[in-house]
């Protein structure tokens, strides 16, 4: 929400079931090449493979994973149709979607259930603007962000490009969320 | 970095959204491990010595102005690596909430079984309390479109529509767009805050 009559800052709070499905399926699949172990497990945990996932899977997810990650955010009003997770894991895909998705439900359930607020409603970001905006002496503040949330283990945070960060939900509804926040914030509203 | 353009048009209200626009960074210059420099105009070295090279090919280094030219940009990995992508865009999938200097506003659209069933919710927080607004959300599947709209008087500095159970065209992707031109929330000093106008994707089984 924003007044229209000036330019302002945007932040974008997003869930993609692209990112949270590849992470499944690198649990599902016990994927463990750097690339897949750099980001904490999903929580609640996912049934493990006892087998380790082949070099070829393995090279295939990292594929994967990159192309999700480094693909620019769509405006929120042009949502396009998800990528593709690539031909060679199409079996393995095939046959994790069913469980992925009743693990979704279940994780969205138990959150209902918790009865504890959403992410938007904790995320600092209405005191961090207004902290940056004193430190700046500026009165308004004009950068966009955009921050990809996942439900992984731990306090995660990785800064994907210059205004993408991927977060766990555990540290953006911690008291550590207000600094992380503010360091970015500070300095994309300072190239403003 | 594309900005936030304002104009005036339906109700005075109205405000179109560009898009967010997200340069690469090249946090770390290394390659699969390969010691390399992270600038694309790096020459490379030449020792004077004759080297026979009996190795696969391998990657030591993206040159960066010719994978923009070819439709491709050079991402980071969260291990520090680097890569080569095609350029495209990820999708919003689930929910989606945007913030800006008056409050978020959000949708969400998550499958709800089998047959087309689908929840949705969407809503604004306003750091002013609202006491009046208008919500104008769009929902597409391949059978078509079709509104889910609100409108009252909340006195309050928050809004949402509840869960609803939808029905859906199955087997395809839906879409939920807040429409930014539409969805406000008048505040008490008579300001007008205006949905910056989220929205998702969700496979409808």
């Amino acid at each position: 929400m924003h007044f229209n009559d000036r330019p302002t800052w945007l932040v974008s709070l997003d869930s993609s079931s692209e990112i949270i499905f590849a992470l499944y399926a690198r649990d599902a699949l016990n994927v463990t090449s750097p690339t897949a172990g750099s980001v904490p497990p999903l929580e609640p945990a996912v049934p493990v493979s006892d087998i380790p996932a082949s070099p070829e899977v393995e090279h295939q997810w990292d594929e994967w994973w990159t192309s999700i990650t480094g693909l620019r955010l769509a405006p929120g009003g042009n949502a396009l149709i998800p990528v593709e997770p690539p031909a060679a894991l199409e079996d393995e895909i095939r046959r994790l979607r069913p469980a992925y998705s009743q693990w979704a439900m279940d994780l969205r359930a138990a959150e209902t259930r918790s009865g504890q607020p959403h992410t938007r409603e904790i995320i600092p970001l209405r005191e961090v603007t207004d902290e940056v905006k004193r430190e700046l002496g500026q009165d308004n503040l004009d950068f966009t962000l955009a921050i990809q949330e996942i439900p992984v283990e731990g306090r995660y945070w990785h800064r994907m490009t210059t205004d993408t960060v991927m977060a766990s939900s555990t540290l953006l509804r911690s008291e550590e969320a207000f600094t992380k926040l503010k360091t970015l914030i500070r300095e994309l509203a300072a190239q403003g | 970095m594309r900005k936030i353009r304002a104009v005036m048009a339906v109700l005075g209200v109205s405000a179109a959204i560009g898009g967010l626009a997200v340069a690469p960074a090249i946090a770390s210059p290394s390659v699969d491990g390969a010691s390399t420099t992270s600038t694309a105009s790096a020459e490379p070295e030449h020792t004077g010595m004759v080297k026979r090279i009996t190795k696969g090919m391998t990657v030591v280094r993206f040159d960066r102005e010719v994978a923009e030219a070819n439709g491709y940009e050079i991402v980071t990995r969260p291990d520090g690596t680097q890569a080569s992508v095609k350029k495209g865009e990820l999708t919003t999938q689930g929910q989606s909430t945007l913030f800006g200097d008056c409050g978020s506003s959000f949708v969400e659209l998550y499958k709800g079984g089998s047959g087309g069933a689908a929840d949705f919710r969407t809503g604004f927080i306003t750091y002013q309390v609202a006491i009046g607004f208008r919500w104008w959300v769009i929902v597409r599947d391949n059978n078509g479109t079709s509104n889910q709209n609100d409108a009252g008087n909340p006195f309050s500095r928050s809004w949402d529509s509840g869960w609803k159970r939808l029905w859906l065209y199955p087997g395809g992707n839906a879409w939920a767009t807040v429409i930014p031109d539409d969805s406000w929330a008048l505040q008490s000093n008579g300001a007008i805050c205006v949905s910056a106008g989220p929205g998702t994707v969700e496979w409808i089984d």
